[in-house]
């Protein structure tokens, strides 16, 4: 029973990237995170004590939080994906992907030990975010991939090994990578409203 | 003090303190440069761990530090790495004073520097992945100047850095399952997939490679060849650590056939590749690549031979590539591009740069008398003991070099009917004159050349 409770955030999950994957709207997309972070935190503390799992959720807003201080034009829609990639593709290949995240959760149950809904929601993050940096070229997407793949990783490892100085590098690489993201973008802006 | 203390703490220290006065980028680089020297110097001169005494007074430096339950450590046997790795990063710091590429630079360098060292030192080793991770994040505003759109390749190299994170520390666990359950074939299996993945991640290995030219094309030369001269040889210390510490990876049948059959395809594509490019970064780029190459050959061979080529390699490796980053940077003060139509005819006017960025490429091939060909003959010879086949397809890739170099020469002494003249000011002619000498001179005397930098093997007893 309380397996099936954690089926909900990967439900979450598949939400969430897919509204990173296709939406065009800056604010709509940190949103996402913001929600990725709080599935991501649901599901690892099924195996980590509350106070350890909620360092992930602290440090996924803070890095939405500095995405959001540190690159807050709302309006900068990013329009790349009208031109190239037209929203139903972008949700037949977000289709394909769950579905091949969701077989290879039950095919690599030797390789990956944690239970069934942490498997399938970091394959499902992975799978998402190696998407999303592979059919674009915009710094602010690529950073919200990375992030959406470390997630992924993040809700595996965590079932494997319980370090508290690991979950702290891994926060720094977290909050380190939205600031990175934020650097690129600024300057990107900037050049445009010049 | 303990060792982590002056080769990790202390160039973070100044990183700070030099991050302040950035906007004086001479001060910033002498301070940079003179710290790093003494920082090489201290590994070269101080036993680490071993009391030892200066004039009256006892000395002893420890080789841990702890720091929030774990440990920094740098032993004895690490003060030739270090002593390398700094007097590298005094040569990186001076020419980066020279050519001032922008203001925060020096102090990031000296952050990458400290990083990396810890990545090295710290214990347990999967740490070390994440301290790489935050390096490459640090490397970014360097390699992405204020004001200035981020091109394709600073962007697929944070990708594939990134994604090396967590298939490091995932081969970090499998390695533990390994510990526990040695029978394990599958727990064996799992974690060299991860591992190797990491590492092909890591080091740009054939076809992960696509980043390296990209971001030579789009960097600054300076700042690209810091980050090229440093993270690769990390990594392969790293993986070195790696198969020193568990004997079921070096003892296993699949290593060599992996490494060699990596090495050769990173050497006849790296060197196809640059016959055909357009621009010298990017041929340098593949140099680079098929240099590579040759490392994962020598250590493939898994012998002494191996090791001391795959060690000596460094010298004219870094050395080629500081002159090839002053060269490019020196001929793009001088009004030139960097495309292999743009330089026609500097040779002419420039004849001492052109020369060391030719003699730079020449080393990267391995012919007689520059650095690399005491290296690339016994790892050759070695290698036709063992696969003709390999052989043939690893000159192959050297003879793609070679044309690519020639196409650089053609180029360099076009419309040599005008006046020979040497364009070059006085410290210009100077650096590239003792490069030249400094890559003759590891030809010429091999044996005095190298024979330092074989200590760095002290750091892996279990290896031969």
């Amino acid at each position: 029973m309380s397996e099936w409770l954690y089926i909900i955030p990967v439900v979450i999950l598949i939400g969430t990237t897919i509204i990173l994957q296709i939406s065009w709207n800056w604010r709509w997309s940190l949103i996402a995170l913001a929600i990725q972070y709080l599935a991501v935190f649901w599901l690892i503390s099924s195996v980590w004590n509350i106070g350890l799992a909620a360092v992930k959720l602290i440090v996924g807003l803070t890095a939405v939080a500095l995405l959001g201080v540190l690159f807050p034009d709302t309006h900068h829609d990013i329009d790349e994906f009208r031109v190239g990639s037209p929203r139903a593709f972008q949700l037949v290949s977000a289709g394909l992907v769950i579905s091949l995240a969701i077989v290879l959760s039950v095919s690599l149950g030797d390789w990956f030990p944690p239970a069934i809904p942490l498997r399938l929601g970091g394959l499902i993050l992975i799978a998402m975010g190696l998407i999303q940096v592979g059919i674009t070229t915009q710094p602010i997407r690529i950073i919200l991939g990375l992030l959406t793949i470390l997630s992924g990783f993040e809700v595996i490892y965590a079932a494997m090994v319980n370090s508290v100085l690991v979950t702290g590098l891994l926060a720094m690489v977290t909050v380190g990578m939205a600031m990175v993201g934020a650097y690129l973008s600024a300057r990107f802006i900037r050049e445009d409203e010049e | 003090m303990s060792a982590p203390w002056f080769w990790i703490i202390l160039p973070m220290v100044f990183a700070g303190i030099l991050w302040l006065l950035r906007n004086n980028s001479k001060i910033t680089g002498i301070v940079s440069m003179v710290l790093q020297a003494i920082l090489a110097g201290l590994a070269a001169l101080m036993p680490i761990g071993i009391s030892t005494r200066i004039g009256p007074i006892p000395v002893e430096i420890a080789s841990t530090l702890s720091i929030l339950g774990r440990r920094l450590v740098l032993e004895n046997a690490d003060r030739s790495y270090l002593a390398f790795l700094f007097a590298v990063g005094a040569l990186w710091a001076l020419i980066t004073m020279i050519i001032k590429p922008h203001r925060s630079v020096v102090p990031l360098q000296m952050v990458i520097i400290s990083l990396l060292v810890a990545a090295r030192a710290v214990e347990p080793f999967l740490f070390g992945a994440v301290l790489v991770e935050i390096a490459v994040l640090v490397s970014i505003p360097m390699l992405v100047p204020p004001g200035t759109r981020p091109g394709r390749g600073v962007l697929r190299y944070l990708i594939f850095q990134t994604l090396a994170l967590p298939v490091i520390l995932l081969a970090g666990w499998a390695f533990n399952i390994v510990q526990i359950y040695p029978e394990n074939q599958a727990a064996l299996a799992r974690a060299s997939i991860f591992l190797g993945l990491g590492f092909a991640f890591w080091l740009g290995v054939f076809p992960f490679y696509t980043w390296i030219p990209m971001l030579s094309e789009e960097s600054h030369p300076v700042v690209n060849g810091f980050i090229l001269s440093f993270l690769p040889f990390i990594f392969l210390m790293l993986g070195l650590d790696f198969l020193n510490g568990f004997v079921w990876l070096r003892q296993g049948t699949y290593l060599v056939s992996v490494l060699q059959v990596t090495g050769v395809l990173m050497i006849v594509t790296g060197g196809i590749w640059a016959a055909f490019q357009q621009t010298l970064v990017r041929m340098a780029a593949y140099a680079l690549i098929l240099d590579t190459g040759f490392l994962l050959l020598a250590l493939s061979l898994q012998n002494q031979v191996g090791m001391e080529t795959f060690a000596a390699n460094w010298i004219p490796r870094q050395l080629s590539l500081i002159l090839l980053a002053y060269g490019f940077s020196t001929l793009q003060q001088h009004g030139y591009s960097l495309s292999v139509a743009g330089v026609k005819g500097s040779g002419v006017k420039y004849p001492i740069l052109t020369a060391a960025i030719a003699l730079a490429f020449l080393s990267f091939t391995g012919l007689p008398l520059t650095g690399t060909f005491a290296i690339r003959e016994p790892i050759l010879g070695e290698l036709s003991r063992q696969s003709i086949v390999m052989t043939v397809w690893a000159l192959v890739g050297v003879a793609g070099l070679l044309v690519g170099l020639l196409r650089v020469l053609f180029a360099f002494f076009a419309f040599s009917g005008r006046d020979w003249r040497s364009g070059e000011n006085w410290y210009e002619g100077l650096i590239f004159i003792a490069g030249m000498v400094l890559l003759l001179g590891a030809g010429l005397f091999p044996a005095e050349f190298f024979k330092g930098i074989l200590n760095m093997l002290e750091s892996f007893p279990n290896l031969p």
